[in-house]
């Protein structure tokens, strides 16, 4: 990996990736909620059935991210679907089978799960 | 800004960036911080801004943040460092895991700016080794930071160095203490010392040190990215910023929040936790731990900050709220606390190691219905010497539990010294079942579920629990379904 040796260097290097998640032609991605307590309700058995059920239909342009803790821990395992250009929409109580439900309605054919829906009441700064 | 009560600063990256990868800190404003104060800002300026955002430390005491980077900044010695004081052991508390494994370079970054703010070069993060993935996590933030030259020499050409080591506590609460913290790190026993010295003169090695908490560096980038003026305009007067809960207990919606100081328990309980669970009733919430207090309905709408909660006998602590509902015993409450810090007291001071072991078994002797009127006075006198005679504070803040809930509900501690009741039925002791003849059909339910087989009766006819048996467990209580038996 390349060191950053300057200031000047850093602010290109997070323009660049900025510009490359914000990009329309980004990546969907599919965040999996894996901090300890995701992980001891289930969320490792969630990733990898979203990781399976990706490479099993072939799609291409979309990423699973291991991420933290969402906060929701009365609705663990969460997901969140992230389309570049549309709202993300969060999942609440996903088994390896609802995730494949997700990939399935939500990634293949834009159908959203409404029913695994959680609503996401907190603001962020940017 | 939309209608929603939750604001997230410490906590803006948890589940939104893989911690694995830098790059994704990177691409949200991740390192900017630092680059800009070591580019663009003196150490003195940097020490101004963090006084002018008025934050202040979030492990529970409050002191400002800003302050005591100057009191280190102003000590001269040829070696200062930083401490992260990730020792999280409140029951219940969450907040420093969830931002280490969602956010560990947000820690980091924090750590080099104070770092260069009091002329440290070497800083520590003292982590529970009970903190596995938060560990691991830190070992990979660790390794992407030193590759990418954001730590170690000469940082973004700067000439400013840092270097960051991980120290792994064995889980001694008393550890998150930062003289007992301190000595731990030095490889002797985790006890407290007295203050002064404070750490900002002799700390680590004898040499000016500066301990945070994990939530109070994780506020650090934004407060520089965002500008000092803009993180004072959230919050109430003398508490800025926001703060993070774990909401735990008989709520609904429990989890992680983040709410702006000046919110109220109201709002976070019943708003963002959507109530008490099952329809109940709320009896009160117990903030700051071991070292808090409960808090009655009559204070919901008590805006929180630091002084707000330490007026009505609690503490903001570090951010574990446990949410208690009508059928809570309040002096079963305040026991299992006590039992905790007489477990993890380090038994330095004699108040503290004795005393709380003291209160402890008064307490035990109450809820087994042994109780007398002397009893409820020595439990306000020794918790007043206790409180008085201890080093630190695990000792100085022991009773809390106690004073608190015989502020706010003595009449429970009544109830068990003077009617020998429970009036939540809660203590086994003070617990009777009985069978309603009347309403018992026979149906033989009870009889089933009970444990230790003491009900006895024919089929169709009423049942009988034989109370010398009986361990009190309720599970007949819980099966009958004609509200045949009473608890009392």
């Amino acid at each position: 990996m390349k060191k950053i040796k300057s200031y000047d260097d850093l602010k290109n290097l997070r323009d660049k990736y900025s510009k490359e998640i914000s990009s329309p032609e980004a990546d969907t991605r599919i965040i999996v909620g894996m901090a300890t307590c995701g992980i001891a309700a289930g969320a490792g058995d969630v990733f990898d059935s979203i990781a399976g059920e990706i490479m099993k239909l072939g799609l291409e342009n979309v990423t699973v991210v291991r991420a933290g803790c969402m906060g929701a821990c009365h609705s663990e395992p969460t997901v969140e679907v992230v389309i570049p250009g549309e709202e993300s929409v969060l999942y609440g109580n996903v088994d390896s089978a609802r995730a494949k439900v997700i990939i399935n309605n939500h990634i293949v054919r834009g159908d959203v799960v409404k029913d695994l829906v959680l609503e996401k009441k907190y603001d962020t700064i940017s | 800004m939309s209608d929603h009560k939750q604001f997230r600063i410490a906590l803006k990256n948890c589940g939104v960036i893989d911690p694995e990868n830098i790059l994704e800190y990177i691409a949200r404003d991740g390192y900017m911080a630092l680059g800009k104060v070591l580019t663009e800002m003196t150490p003195e300026d940097t020490v101004a801004t963090l006084k002018k955002s008025g934050l202040r430390g979030r492990g529970g005491g409050g002191f400002p943040t800003g302050l005591k980077l100057e009191f280190a900044r102003k000590n001269e010695s040829d070696r200062k460092y930083i401490i992260c004081n990730a020792d999280e052991g409140d029951p219940g508390a969450f907040m420093d895991r969830s931002i280490l494994e969602g956010d560990p370079h947000s820690v980091l970054e924090a750590m080099a700016i104070c770092g260069y703010a009091i002329g440290a070069q070497e800083g520590f993060i003292y982590i529970r080794a009970e903190y596995p993935l938060a560990i691991e996590r830190l070992v990979i933030a660790l390794e992407q930071a030193y590759e990418r030259g954001l730590l170690g020499k000469n940082i973004l050409g700067s000439g400013f160095s840092f270097d960051i080591k991980l120290k792994y506590g064995a889980g001694a609460f008393v550890c998150g203490e930062e003289t007992a913290l301190i000595n731990s790190i030095e490889g002797l026993r985790g006890e407290p010392h007295f203050k002064p010295p404070y750490p900002a003169e002799k700390g680590l090695w004898n040499k000016p040190t500066t301990v945070n908490n994990v939530e109070t560096l994780a506020n650090i980038p934004t407060i520089f990215n965002m500008g000092a003026e803009w993180f004072a305009g959230i919050g109430t007067e003398t508490s800025k910023g926001t703060k993070v809960f774990a909401l735990a207990g008989n709520v609904n919606k429990v989890g992680l929040v983040e709410v702006p100081m000046g919110t109220t328990l109201r709002e976070i309980v019943f708003d963002i936790g959507e109530g008490i669970t099952e329809g109940k009733g709320f009896k009160a919430v117990q903030t700051g731990g071991p070292s808090g207090g409960c808090i009655p309905e009559q204070f919901l709408d008590v805006p929180i900050d630091y002084e707000s909660l330490k007026g009505i006998g609690s503490m903001m602590g570090s951010g574990g709220m446990i949410v208690m509902d009508e059928d809570t015993c309040m002096v079963d409450i305040a026991k299992f606390y006590l039992e905790f810090t007489t477990d993890e007291s380090c038994g330095k001071c004699t108040a503290c190691r004795i005393g709380n072991k003291r209160l402890y078994e008064i307490l035990q002797k109450i809820t087994s219905g042994n109780g007398d009127a002397e009893d409820l006075n020595k439990l306000k006198e020794l918790s007043g010497i206790i409180r008085d005679t201890s080093l630190c504070g695990l000792g100085q803040t022991a009773p809390n539990p106690i004073l608190s809930t015989m502020k706010y509900f003595y009449d429970e501690y009544e109830a068990h010294v003077f009617e020998k009741t429970c009036p939540a039925g809660i203590c086994s002791s003070l617990t009777k079942y009985e069978i309603d003849k009347d309403k018992c059909i026979g149906c033989t339910l009870c009889a089933k579920a009970c444990p230790v087989v003491c009900i006895k009766g024919k089929v169709r006819e009423p049942h009988v629990i034989d109370q010398d048996k009986c361990i009190k467990c309720g599970a007949c209580y819980k099966a009958c379904k004609f509200d045949a038996i009473t608890k009392s």
